[in-house]
């Protein structure tokens, strides 16, 4: 069988140059090691942070701490001053690193001041009283430099202390182990921040300012949104009120997010609806036989994939993500 | 052999090859909408995050469907087991039946999600209606060596190779078990033997045979063989099975049998790996050597601590960015056809999925390693990143 750009080709789709570069790279010609190189970069920055933050804390209160400190100003220095003289002018619209290193140089930038602050909060003894303003300022500094110099990672990290400044945590990491099941009376606070994050995104969509950061901000608000309204299902106390609210909301994205084709989105509202309309269902008729309930969730399940198969197959199919 | 219709897969293959391209921009709109045109599959392939709703949805309406008859069925049997067995292995022909008469062929779902569900489904149900019978274990491994062959050929599974090529890893490793003897401790050579012998072969059947829509299927096989014969050699692994098969003990200071040798198999066979990966310019193989060195490395950290993991930690970072900053520069004009630009978009490029990783990786890790302590009264507490806590 011919490869199919030869195929493309002979049908005189593709012109010949694109054909031979096409051809190039297909018989390992040119080989791209883009995406290595970038992962040993974020490996680096990685364990450097780190590193250094290790040393920082086990060296905590010796002599030499004055010496670290200024050790990481300097470096921190050093870091603004090649961002500085290497970024691009602001724009609202998404714009290519300028070299190679700046975007790692201001993810290592950024992860300074973290260790900068938490060196200074804990040097000082002033954990206690500060520790949430200093999440604060450094969501404040991060949103900055994330908008200034156009990076989603450092825009995802301000969103993270931000959310960290409310007592929220949105570290996918801790929900795979199911800690957010036990938030008390965080659940209004991740409701409104949730839906804060998110309308946020819309309006940058809307005002058409970094409309590529939209996906994350509306992307981390509906998680908080969906998993803060959820787990109020069951903490009892007024839960008819999230619940119905919960199947409302989930009812809305799920149709907004499938016209605009975000499936991602698609499937939160639609495992955060399924279970807020279960947990309804379950109040009306517990006493109904638990067949029934099988039966129930075979039928819903049945009547979802039936629902997607028959809308797409309608529209245009094999949309790749 | 496969259970798709081949020429609709290849028009999918065609469509999904120019959207490649399309994303890295060597073909502009108007050809793109052209092969989109001319190229119209009517295989059922929904966007990803549709396959995973329909794979959730597919699961949970099997089992509920499994629920529903096993309770109505099982009050009265005085043999629980015969029926649960014989309900196990209805629901796994059913979705066997389903996936091709139904999914494939009339709906023409390709990967869909329901596949996948239905495909699995089939297998774990069918399999454990059949387990349990105290057979010989061999047979139970070439049964889970078949079903992995044909998962892997018929419905181009990916799982499927794992599932084989981990069952082929269980022939060698306790037939050599069994036998006893001194055959037992060649296992890790035979390791090496089997599994390079085996990537050579898949080598030669990709140059010399043509196989088209098996591509990501030779991908899996090759990592797998190459993991595995890295693994066979690795100093940890040989030393650690040493301890919980063979029952070997040692005394202070005393080391495993070729001791010597495993520490050499583990730096050099990432080593030869990248030495290839560069020599035949095979990215497969260096990006598999990339992850080996790291794997090579931890295991002799594992072995030889220095004892302060933060100068490690730094030291290493620093040195990985000074070989990669290094590198960037050394590529800045392609050489011997390495070039450090992107060529082309992958299926996993994607800066969203980048900046979710930086935010669980980063925030959540650089901040509790620090905060680690109680010692300065603050217990967990989350500085700039996400906290422990909420």
């Amino acid at each position: 069988m011919k490869s199919t750009h030869q195929k493309l080709h002979e049908d005189g789709i593709l012109t010949k140059n694109q054909f031979d570069y096409l051809e190039k790279i297909d018989a390992h010609q040119i080989v791209s090691v883009y995406f290595e190189l970038r992962s040993l970069l974020y490996i680096g920055v990685l364990l450097l942070t780190t590193g250094i933050g290790l040393i920082i804390y086990m060296n905590m209160g010796q002599i030499a701490h004055l010496a670290l400190i200024s050790v990481m100003i300097i470096l921190e220095g050093f870091v603004f001053w090649y961002i500085h003289k290497h970024a691009l002018p602001y724009a609202n619209i998404e714009q290519k690193s300028p070299t190679p290193y700046f975007d790692y140089a201001l993810l290592f930038g950024a992860l300074l001041v973290i260790s900068i602050f938490s060196y200074i909060l804990i040097q000082y003894d002033l954990l206690e009283s500060f520790i949430e303003w200093s999440s604060l300022i450094s969501a404040i500094i991060f949103f900055f430099l994330a908008f200034r110099y156009d990076h989603r990672g450092v825009l995802a990290l301000g969103i993270t202390a931000f959310s960290a400044f409310w007592g929220l945590s949105v570290s996918p990491v801790e929900w795979t182990q199911f800690d957010f099941i036990d938030m008390g009376a965080l659940h209004h606070t991740g409701i409104g921040i949730g839906l804060l994050l998110f309308l946020t995104g819309t309006a940058l969509k809307f005002k058409n300012i970094k409309t590529h950061f939209a996906f994350t901000f509306q992307n981390f608000g509906l998680i908080l949104f969906f998993i803060s309204i959820t787990s109020a299902l069951f903490e009892g106390y007024n839960w008819g009120f999230y619940a119905w609210g919960s199947v409302l909301i989930s009812l809305l994205v799920t149709i907004a997010s499938w016209k605009k084709q975000e499936y991602l989105f698609f499937v939160y509202s639609a495992i955060a609806g399924y279970i807020a309309f279960t947990r309804l269902l379950v109040e009306i008729a517990d006493d109904a036989p638990f067949q029934l309930w099988f039966l129930y969730i075979m039928v819903s399940m049945g009547g979802l994939v039936f629902m997607v198969e028959r809308i797409i197959s309608r529209k245009r199919k094999n949309r790749p993500v | 052999m496969i259970a798709y219709n081949k020429e609709e897969l290849e028009k999918l293959e065609v469509i999904n090859e120019a959207e490649k391209w399309h994303k890295s921009g060597i073909i502009d709109d108007a050809q793109f909408e052209n092969i989109q045109s001319q190229y119209e599959s009517n295989l059922y392939h929904p966007p990803f995050w549709l396959r995973v709703i329909l794979f959730i949805a597919t699961i949970v309406g099997v089992y509920a469907t499994l629920g529903l008859f096993g309770t109505l069925m099982i009050s009265g049997f005085r043999n629980l087991e015969e029926v649960i067995r014989v309900i196990l292995v209805a629901i796994g022909v059913g979705s066997f039946l389903y996936l091709e008469a139904i999914a494939i062929k009339t709906k023409h779902h390709y990967k869909s999600g329901v596949t996948e569900a239905l495909l699995y489904m089939g297998i774990s149900n069918g399999l454990m209606g059949v387990f349990g019978f105290d057979l010989n274990e061999y047979f139970y491994a070439f049964l889970i060596l078949l079903v992995g062959v044909i998962a892997a050929v018929r419905y181009l599974n990916l799982l499927g190779v794992v599932t084989a090529v981990s069952a082929v890893a269980f022939f060698v490793f306790t037939g050599l078990y069994d036998l006893g003897g001194i055959l037992k401790s060649t296992i890790p050579f035979a390791f090496i033997i089997v599994f390079s012998t085996g990537y050579m072969i898949s080598q030669r059947f990709q140059e010399t045979k043509n196989f088209p829509f098996y591509k990501d299927v030779f991908i899996i096989l090759d990592v797998l063989f190459l993991v595995l014969v890295f693994a066979g050699g690795n100093y940890f692994v040989v030393r650690e099975l040493s301890f919980e098969m063979m029952g070997l003990n040692l005394v202070d200071g005393e080391d495993i049998p070729f001791g010597w040798l495993f520490h050499i198999t583990t730096a050099v066979i990432p080593l030869i790996y990248l030495y290839f990966g560069i020599k035949n310019k095979k990215p497969l193989l260096l990006r598999v050597a990339l992850l080996l060195l790291f794997a090579s490395v931890i295991t002799f950290k594992y072995y030889y601590s220095t004892g302060h993991p933060e100068i490690s930690l730094t030291i290493a970072g620093a040195f990985i960015l000074g070989i990669t900053i290094w590198t960037l520069n050394f590529l800045k004009t392609s050489r011997n056809g390495f070039t450090r630009e992107k060529l082309l978009s992958d299926k996993w490029d994607n800066i969203n999925a980048e900046s979710i990783l930086v935010s669980s990786t980063l925030g959540g890790n650089a901040i509790p390693t620090e905060a680690a302590s109680t010692d300065f009264g603050g217990g967990e507490f989350g500085g700039g990143g996400a906290g422990g806590e909420f």
